[in-house]
């Protein structure tokens, strides 16, 4: 018997949790908007189904930026319809999802080089050349 | 003090893991996962990725006692990459006398030599309980579990005490407890100590902490001096069979239709409701399982003094606590009647006061 087989399965149907969350990302997106402040929402620290997960999604929709970090597993960063929120999953080797965040920014911070990267590949590219 | 004084060396987290070709990116992704497992702010996760690579690496002293190295298992077990394994880039493990490839008085050179670099700002991290009755029973080097843990705490800046045997005492504790087995707070009275306990510990728990004393410092702990984060919540509170209790579904056998049917386990010994620890959500081998997932009862190991808290098969209801007072408690308000009476015949059956019964296939469930 595989685990699959066991029947029990967790309650899968929408909650009223992406709702909830819809009104939170009105709340940071205003703020980025009026005050620049930025925000993340941890989608695994929310008792979330995955019914939740997939009805915020649609709610969301799919924006024009879709890109793909590969390191130790890949991350998955999607701009959503609404311009300034992020959907942003990050998966283990093994491409289980570690973590699952939604961050009201410009730019995920994921997506942006850091200065001191920027320096060790300055020097590295003057040693070649 | 923070994590930036407590190192001599001069090169930051940072800039050693650019040149072990680990991205920052990597780092963040790492950051990330711990903030969302140890339920921090998610902005913390920015935080933790600033001030670790501003940091050099933290110097830990790691001793081992009476322990069955389970706990190293558990935190190096891994075969490809993981995040978690990150945290051995952050922190210069002076000395493991499972793990370092030193032996003998070189070994013991090591400890004594990060002792004196670190004074202060090392940190300790203790597996295995401390023989109290006679030195005698486990040495290291011909240095005793107590004096080596007495001289190594002194200059320490923390002890994290893993696993169960160096938080509570664990199974060198258990009744008789030969040798006067005790936990490290026990001996250690005047530094903080961090238990992470379990049987052994899951891995990202030891990693998370790790990576939080390093940020953050000290995180919040519970009576038992546990972590909040990771030990706040009971393994029934959090375990996806909870639904099944409350409508009064028992496996009462391991092999019966409610097994089958993946009901509750209370009934066949499960200590989910009086163990804290997140195996129900952090599950276990890279989260592909946990204990109850795999059908059988939490058997409390993160608990102090599991080992002689009665039989791993029998229902908690038939320990100290009368079952017929128990089957009106309200704790079980949502249980069917037939689970009382249940309850009713297997105590009937447990002359369990003894510590020492030993476990039998009716214990199991199955028939004489």
């Amino acid at each position: 018997m595989n685990l699959i087989d066991i029947p029990v399965k967790a309650l899968d149907k929408p909650t009223g949790m992406a709702n909830a969350v819809m009104n939170e990302l009105s709340d940071h997106l205003k703020r980025l908007a009026d005050e620049g402040e930025t925000s993340i929402v941890d989608l695994q620290s929310l008792p979330m189904t995955e019914a939740d997960i997939d009805e915020l999604a649609d709610m969301l929709g799919v924006g024009e930026v879709k890109a793909t970090v590969s390191s130790i597993g890949t991350s998955s960063v999607r701009e959503t319809a609404y311009r300034g929120i992020w959907w942003v999953t990050h998966y283990g080797h093994d491409e289980k999802v570690v973590s699952e965040l939604i961050e009201i920014t410009q730019v995920p911070e994921i997506l942006i080089t850091h200065m001191d990267e920027i320096r060790h590949s300055a020097q590295s590219i003057a040693a070649v050349n | 003090m923070t994590p930036e004084e407590s190192n001599e060396t001069t090169e930051t987290l940072g800039q050693n893991l650019i040149g072990n070709g680990v991205s920052r990116r990597t780092f963040l992704k790492f950051c990330s996962t711990v903030a969302s497992a140890m339920a921090l702010p998610p902005a913390a996760a920015s935080a933790m990725a600033e001030t670790l690579s501003k940091a050099t690496r933290q110097s830990v002293i790691w001793l081992s006692f009476q322990e069955c190295t389970g706990c190293t298992e558990s935190i190096t077990r891994s075969h490809k990459p993981t995040l978690e394994s990150l945290i051995f880039d952050f922190v210069s493990l002076d000395y493991h006398h499972t793990l370092q490839a030193a032996s003998g008085d070189a070994a013991e050179h090591a400890r004594e030599e990060a002792q004196k670099a670190h004074k202060g700002k090392y940190i300790l991290i203790v597996d295995g309980s401390i023989p109290a009755e006679n030195n005698g029973y486990s040495t290291i080097a011909g240095i005793s579990n107590r004096q080596m843990l007495e001289d190594v705490a002194r200059d320490a800046m923390a002890i994290v005490s893993v696993g169960t045997c160096a938080a509570y005492g664990g199974l060198p504790k258990a009744d008789p407890n030969p040798t006067g087995a005790v936990a490290v707070s026990d001996i250690i009275t005047d530094k903080p100590i961090i238990n992470i306990p379990g049987c052994p510990p899951i891995p990202v728990v030891m990693t998370g902490v790790l990576a939080h004393v390093l940020t953050f410092g000290i995180p919040e702990l519970d009576a038992h001096g546990r972590p909040v984060a990771f030990y706040g919540e009971s393994i029934h509170d959090r375990c996806y069979r909870r639904p099944f209790y409350d409508r009064g579904l028992f496996a009462k056998s391991f092999d019966d239709e409610g097994a089958r049917k993946g009901w509750c386990l209370f009934e066949v010994g499960c200590k989910g409701p009086t163990t804290f620890n997140s195996c129900a959500t952090t599950k276990w081998n890279n989260g592909a399982s946990f204990p109850i997932q795999s059908g059988h009862g939490c058997i409390g190991c993160s608990e102090p003094d599991f080992w002689d808290a009665g039989s791993f098969y029998k229902a908690l209801s038939t320990g100290s606590i009368n079952p017929t007072e128990w089957a009106t408690d309200a704790l079980v308000a949502g249980a069917a009647v037939g689970v009382a009476s249940g309850i009713l015949n297997r105590a009937g059956k447990a002359k369990a006061a003894d510590k020492h019964e030993p476990v039998t296939l009716e214990d199991m469930g199955g028939k004489k």
